[in-house]
C-alpha cells in the first residue's frame, strides 16, 4: 500500500477506528493518542497491509494491541489519576425517543457501561469488536490471534457478566 | 428457558444500540495525525537518502579497497618474479661461464640474459602498471 493508497483507507475508516479507540480507552484525549500511534504505526507497516483481506480489521488489531499496552504499563497510575469516562453525550439517547424512553436509554447506557468498565481487557475488547465493528468470531480471532472457540468463550463470558450487572443494576427489563 | 433467551436478545439489541453511537473525528485530530504523518513522511525521506549515499559510498569503498588488494598482489607478483629471475641469472650465469670455459658456453649466457631481460622488463612493466592503476584508484 502506497501513500495514495493509505490515504484513501484513512479517509474510508477514519471514523470507524477513531470510534473504537474512544470506545476502547473510553476518554476522549486517551483515545485521540490511541488513534494517532495506531494510525502512526499502521502508517509505518503499510507494506503489511497489502496481504490482508481485511486491512480495517488489521487496523483494529493494531489500536487492540497498543491500547492493551498502554493498559499493562498504566496499571499503577490509574490507581493514582483515574480515567474520566466519557462525557454523557457519547452515549445519549436518540432525540427521537420521548423524555422518559430518553431517560431509560441513559439508565441502561450508563449501566452498560459500568458494567463494561468491569470486564478485562481481554473480554471487553472481543466485545466492542463483536457489538460495534460487527465482527464475526472467526473476523474477531485472526484480528486478535486467538482460536476461535477462545472468542467464543469471552464472548460468552462478557454477555454473562453484563446481564448480571443489569439484573444488579435495577434496569428491569433484565429482572427476573 | 424463554426468558433467558429473550433476555439474551435484549442484551444483544441493547449492545448494538450501546455501541451504534458514532463520532465524527476532531479536526484537530485529523489535523495532528496529519502533520505527524506528514514529519513521518519527510524522515522516511530523508532516511532513504541518507541509505542510498551510505550504500554508494560503501560500493565506492568496496571498489577502492578490491583494487588496492589487486594492486598489492600485482606488485608482489613483479617482485617474486624480479628475484627469481635473478636467481636464474646467477644460476645460469655461472653455469654459462663455466660452460664457456669448457665448450662453448657463450651461447647460454646469451640465452641467461635474455630470459632475464625478459622476466624483468615483464616484472617492471607490471610495477609500473599497477603504480598507474593505484593513481587512478586513489
Amino acid at each position: 500500500m502506497d501513500v495514495t493508497e493509505f490515504e484513501k483507507f484513512l479517509t474510508l475508516y477514519e471514523k470507524d477506528i477513531y470510534n473504537f479507540c474512544l470506545y476502547l480507552a473510553r476518554n476522549q484525549q486517551a483515545a485521540e493518542d490511541l488513534y494517532q500511534e495506531t494510525m502512526l504505526f499502521a502508517f509505518e507497516t503499510r507494506a503489511d497491509i497489502d496481504n490482508l483481506q481485511n486491512p480495517k480489521s488489521y487496523v483494529l488489531a493494531i489500536a487492540a494491541g497498543k491500547w492493551k499496552n498502554s493498559v499493562r504499563k498504566a496499571g499503577r497510575r490509574a490507581e493514582i489519576a483515574p480515567e474520566i469516562p466519557l462525557d454523557s453525550a457519547f452515549n445519549a439517547a436518540s432525540p427521537a425517543e420521548n423524555p422518559t424512553q430518553n431517560l431509560e436509554r441513559q439508565e441502561l447506557n450508563a449501566c452498560i457501561q459500568k458494567g463494561l468498565d468491569t470486564l478485562k481487557e481481554k473480554v471487553r475488547i472481543p466485545l466492542i469488536m463483536h457489538y460495534y465493528e460487527d465482527f464475526s468470531l472467526e473476523e474477531i480471532a485472526a484480528a486478535l490471534d486467538i482460536p476461535t472457540g477462545t472468542v467464543k468463550s469471552r464472548l460468552h463470558t462478557g454477555r454473562k457478566i453484563l446481564k448480571k450487572f443489569l439484573e444488579k443494576g435495577g434496569i428491569h427489563e433484565y429482572q427476573e | 428457558m424463554n426468558i433467558k433467551s429473550s433476555k439474551t436478545e435484549k442484551l444483544d439489541c441493547d449492545l448494538r444500540e450501546f455501541f451504534s453511537e458514532r463520532r465524527d473525528v476532531p479536526p484537530q485530530v485529523k489535523a495532528n495525525l496529519h502533520a505527524a504523518l506528514l514529519a513521518k513522511r519527510a524522515k522516511a525521506a530523508e532516511t532513504e537518502t541518507a541509505e542510498v549515499a551510505e550504500n554508494q559510498q560503501n560500493i565506492g569503498n568496496f571498489g577502492h579497497h578490491k583494487m588496492e588488494t589487486w594492486l598489492y598482489l600485482m606488485g608482489f607478483a613483479a617482485a617474486v618474479s624480479l628475484i627469481f629471475s635473478a636467481v636464474v641469472l646467477v644460476v645460469i650465469g655461472t653455469w654459462g661461464f663455466l660452460g664457456m670455459l669448457s665448450f662453448g658456453g657463450f651461447p647460454i649466457v646469451i640465452l641467461g640474459i635474455g630470459y632475464y631481460w625478459l622476466l624483468s622488463s615483464s616484472a617492471a612493466s607490471g610495477l609500473l602498471f599497477s603504480q598507474k592503476l593505484g593513481k587512478r584508484a586513489i
